[in-house]
């Protein structure tokens, strides 16, 4: 295992978001405090991906501010937060399509220190030993979510958004992914997670923020999460699966 | 007041031009997301159809015009069955093929036509004056024409099932595709409408200026600012910009900058695509 | 260590396109070569654009005639010399170019292409309309005295020795790019703008910068081109001109290392070569245009490349696990995946 880095915390005030017409965010106050695992979840279309992208840096917000570990990240580019020590997964799994597994994993520290030993330790930690050298474009969709994680996780940050890793996979990998998740506080990484898959993520969540309509409509620990009166009717009581 | 009205009049001979090549050039966009340059040659392959089958007389223009509606709208779907419906994996390739075909189009007319310009006279001598305002005939068919052209496009996009398919194409192929639609077809067919307003565009466009070979390159560069202007994949958006930008020649030209006018007109249109890259009014999400 | 191999194979290359004055070509033949060469020089910045980071830009086609015209005006009208006004078009072209990625590099896609389009025909525009400047569509007779490191330049073979020298290194160059790691970062915002930014490539200063080093190619050919061809008028530069550095290109292989070398002298010497008049000639590089990039998405510089995969299919399975390297790699870039050195 790498040596323990510290944690970073994200601290995010009366974010606000809106496209032609549409508030996809509406004065979000919200917390990742350092070492810990953040599930964020809500139905469709409440914000959840957007909140993402403004705090990497892919949207610019209308109104509020983003802070990461003291430095404000409102109106950097997502390279430069990056470089800050932020990372993120797309919805939409992507990858480097003209490379193998380890050249994406390589391609991921072309902005970093290039770092082959903690390539190696991800491949395996990511449970994409078995297609380490096979090209990205033909890959099957689960793997490819792994990748995303791994791509993220390659450059070496203390915070890690991931937008519904968990989307497409076996119930195994779900839970190979939960471990995986469960161990990066402890490896200097906190985490915020999106994702429909309540009994996958509420397990290994220390915190839920439940977003509805681009409010936040709760902020508590995950087994209040499910009493909440209000989140049952926006979404739990919706699909529990 | 009247030299006001004159430029009103002179604008809308112009832009009846622009307007029949810029709606051909968005309704293709709006469905392939090919960028067609060669489209400003099938406007030129227009005039020169017409000089074939009408050199002169006022009858005969209109079995001229109908030619060149026709011949264009053939010579589109050849090349739609045999180029562009290869590029459509890869539009960008389809706007690659269109820069090839201007070459082989615009060497062809001038190897088989002469370099040189051609006119048509077939409504000479024929000025109106009313209010003031000359109103040359063959400039009165132009806009009368133009706007009974567009009356038919109208009804043919927004009454008719083609049209309608067309429109569904143009909003979702997928989607269209899914439900049955035929796409393929569809797209020949735009092709095709796209063919006749430019045939239509050439035959018009040769009553206003001489016509060369190299007519269509300095056009489609107007048609596709018109076409940003009003939004790519907008059909209406596109008659508007065609007005815009005629009107806004018209001024430059009257302050005696006419060596200028491309000049500022790529200005304007390297602006607009900065500022509202999907035009003034609302054009397709074009991501590639 | 590869790119010292490919050094050695640029150097024989080289020594081989030196030879060619000694054979004793027709002064036609040898001022075809120049010409292939500055094709060249102006090929690979465009195609380091568009083979390694996606991007197509027709602007080049304008940019080039900034650098013919900056040679033109400071070697005739301020009489400056060779070497000075050769750095001063890179420059000027350079920071031209500069101008135009900030411009550009804001829309993505199929915007990208057409501003840069819009920016040729306004250069062209430009350099027409400028008159009191640039003598408009009359243009400039450039001739002026060259001397290099004290030797004079006069002759065909003379500048066939400048401009080929200048292409070496131009393609030492573009190549030690492509493999560097700025190189990798810019293939990778070809591959995906958003992940490579999501992985702390900066990609809008990444793609700025190597718009700028193709705008430099292109202030170098210009120059060249004003030199050697000793007369500059507008309607020389412009998208016309953008369309055949990109057949060039295309023909060759964007991707390949002597691929825009090998599209640049069959694009110069066809014409002559097939002896059709003027007006066919062009009409034929429209239909060779047109199968390229319908059957040869990759270059002719693709072929041996792909005949060798034919090879293998025919004498057994492809080891190679289905995906890779299949043909045709979607939307942005008009090239099959494969790379060679
Ligand atoms: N780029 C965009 N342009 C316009 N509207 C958008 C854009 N991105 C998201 N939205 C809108 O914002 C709302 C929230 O979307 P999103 O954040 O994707 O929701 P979630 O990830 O929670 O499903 C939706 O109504 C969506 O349509
Ligand atoms: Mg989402």
């Amino acid at each position: 295992m790498r040596g323990v880095g510290k944690p970073g915390a994200l601290t995010v005030r009366g974010l606000t978001k809106r496209f032609a017409g549409v508030t996809a965010l509406a004065e979000v106050d919200l917390e990742v405090r350092a070492g810990e695992i953040l599930a964020v979840v809500g139905p469709n279309g409440s914000g959840k991906t957007t909140l993402f992208n403004v705090i990497s840096g892919f949207y610019r917000p209308t109104t509020g501010t983003v802070v990461f570990d003291g430095v404000p990240l409102t109106g950097k580019k997502p390279d430069r937060i990056n470089q800050l020590g932020l990372a993120r997964t797309f919805q939409q799994a992507m990858a480097f399509t003209t490379g193998t597994v380890r050249e994406n994993l390589e391609i991921a520290q072309l902005a970093h220190t290039d770092d082959p030993g903690w390539r190696a330790e991800l491949i395996a930690l990511c449970g994409l030993t078995e297609v380490a050298e096979t090209m990205c474009a033909g890959l099957p969709y689960g793997l490819q979510r792994k990748l995303g994680v791994a791509l993220g996780l390659a450059t070496r940050p203390r915070l890690m958004l991931l937008d519904e890793p968990a989307a497409g996979l076996s119930d195994t990998d779900a839970d190979d992914l939960a471990a995986l998740i469960t161990s990066l506080p402890q490896q200097g990484v906190s985490v915020a997670c999106i994702d429909h898959n309540l009994p996958f993520l509420l397990p290994i969540a220390d915190r839920v923020v439940v977003l509805d309509a681009g409010r936040k409509i709760f902020d508590g620990a995950p087994e209040e999460a499910r009493g909440s009166a209000a989140v049952v009717e926006a979404y739990l009581g919706e699909s529990d699966a | 007041m009247s030299i006001f009205l004159q430029q009103v009049f002179n604008t809308l001979s112009s832009a009846s031009v622009y307007a029949l090549l810029a709606v051909g050039v968005t309704l293709v966009f709006g469905l392939t997301r090919i960028v067609n340059f060669a489209h400003g040659d099938l406007l030129t392959v227009g005039s020169y159809v017409l000089f074939l089958v009408a050199p002169a007389g006022a009858i005969w223009f209109l079995a001229g015009f109908a030619a060149a509606m026709v011949a264009v709208a053939v010579l589109a779907v050849v090349l739609e069955r045999l180029l562009f419906r290869r590029t459509l994996v890869a539009p960008i390739r389809g706007f690659l093929v269109s820069l090839g075909l201007i070459q082989i189009i615009e060497s062809g007319l001038s190897y088989f036509f002469t370099a040189g310009p051609r006119t048509v006279h077939p409504f000479i001598d024929r000025v109106w004056t009313v209010g003031g305002v000359d109103m040359p005939a063959d400039r009165v068919v132009v806009i009368v024409g133009t706007a009974a052209v567009f009356l038919a496009l109208t009804f043919y996009l927004e009454r008719t099932k083609a049209g309608l398919m067309i429109r569904a194409v143009a909003i979702d192929a997928e989607t269209a595709g899914l439900m049955g639609g035929p796409v393929t077809r569809t797209i020949a067919g735009v092709f095709a409408l796209g063919g006749m307003l430019a045939g239509a565009g050439g035959a018009f466009g040769a009553l206003l200026a001489p016509v060369t070979p190299f007519l269509g390159y300095a056009l489609i560069l107007k048609g596709f600012a018109v076409a940003l202007i009003g939004g790519l994949g907008n059909v209406r958006g596109a008659m508007l910009g065609a007005v815009v930008l005629a009107a806004l020649e018209t001024v430059v030209i009257t302050f005696g900058l006419s060596t200028w006018v491309s000049f500022f007109g790529f200005t304007l249109m390297i602006v607009l695509l900065i500022v509202r890259p999907r035009g003034l009014l609302r054009g397709v999400e074009a991501e590639i | 260590m590869r790119y010292g191999k490919s050094l050695v194979v640029l150097a024989v290359v080289t020594v081989l396109m030196l030879l060619l004055p000694a054979v004793g070509p027709s002064n036609r033949v040898l001022s075809l070569a120049t010409l292939a060469a500055i094709y060249a020089i102006v090929t690979y910045g465009i195609a380091l654009l568009f083979g390694t980071g996606g991007l197509l830009s027709i602007a080049h086609g304008g940019l080039w005639g900034i650098g013919a015209y900056t040679a033109a005006l400071f070697a005739v009208r301020a009489g400056w010399s060779f070497l000075p006004v050769l750095v001063l078009s890179v420059v000027i072209t350079a920071g031209a170019a500069t101008l135009v990625a900030l411009m550009s590099l804001r829309v993505r896609g199929h915007y990208f292409t057409i501003i840069t389009f819009a920016v040729a025909e306004g250069i062209r525009a430009l350099i027409n309309a400028w008159t009191p400047v640039t003598a408009g569509t009359e243009g400039i007779v450039v001739v002026a005295p060259v001397r290099v490191f004290g030797f004079d330049i006069r002759s065909n073979a003379d500048w066939y020795y400048i401009v080929v020298v200048s292409l070496a290194v131009v393609i030492a160059l573009t190549r030690l790019v492509v493999v560097s790691r700025f190189g990798r970062r810019f293939a990778a915002t070809r591959d995906n703008l958003d992940l490579a930014a999501s992985v702390g490539i900066g990609v809008s200063r990444l793609r700025l910068l190597a718009f700028s080093l193709s705008g430099a190619l292109a202030g170098l050919g210009g120059a060249y081109w004003a030199y050697s061809q000793t007369f500059v008028h507008g309607d020389q530069f412009g998208a016309a001109a953008s369309i055949v550095f990109i057949l060039c290109m295309l023909l060759g292989g964007a991707r390949y290392t002597y691929g825009p070398l090998i599209g640049a002298v069959i694009v110069v010497f066809m014409p002559p070569l097939l002896a059709l008049p003027p007006l066919l000639a062009t009409a034929a590089l429209g239909v060779v245009f047109i199968l390229v990039i319908l059957l040869t998405p990759g270059g002719l510089a693709s072929l041996p490349e792909r005949l060798g995969q034919l090879w293998r299919r025919w004498r057994g399975p492809d080891p190679r696990p289905p995906g890779a390297g299949a043909a045709g790699d979607g939307a942005a870039a008009a090239v099959p995946t494969g790379v060679a050195s």
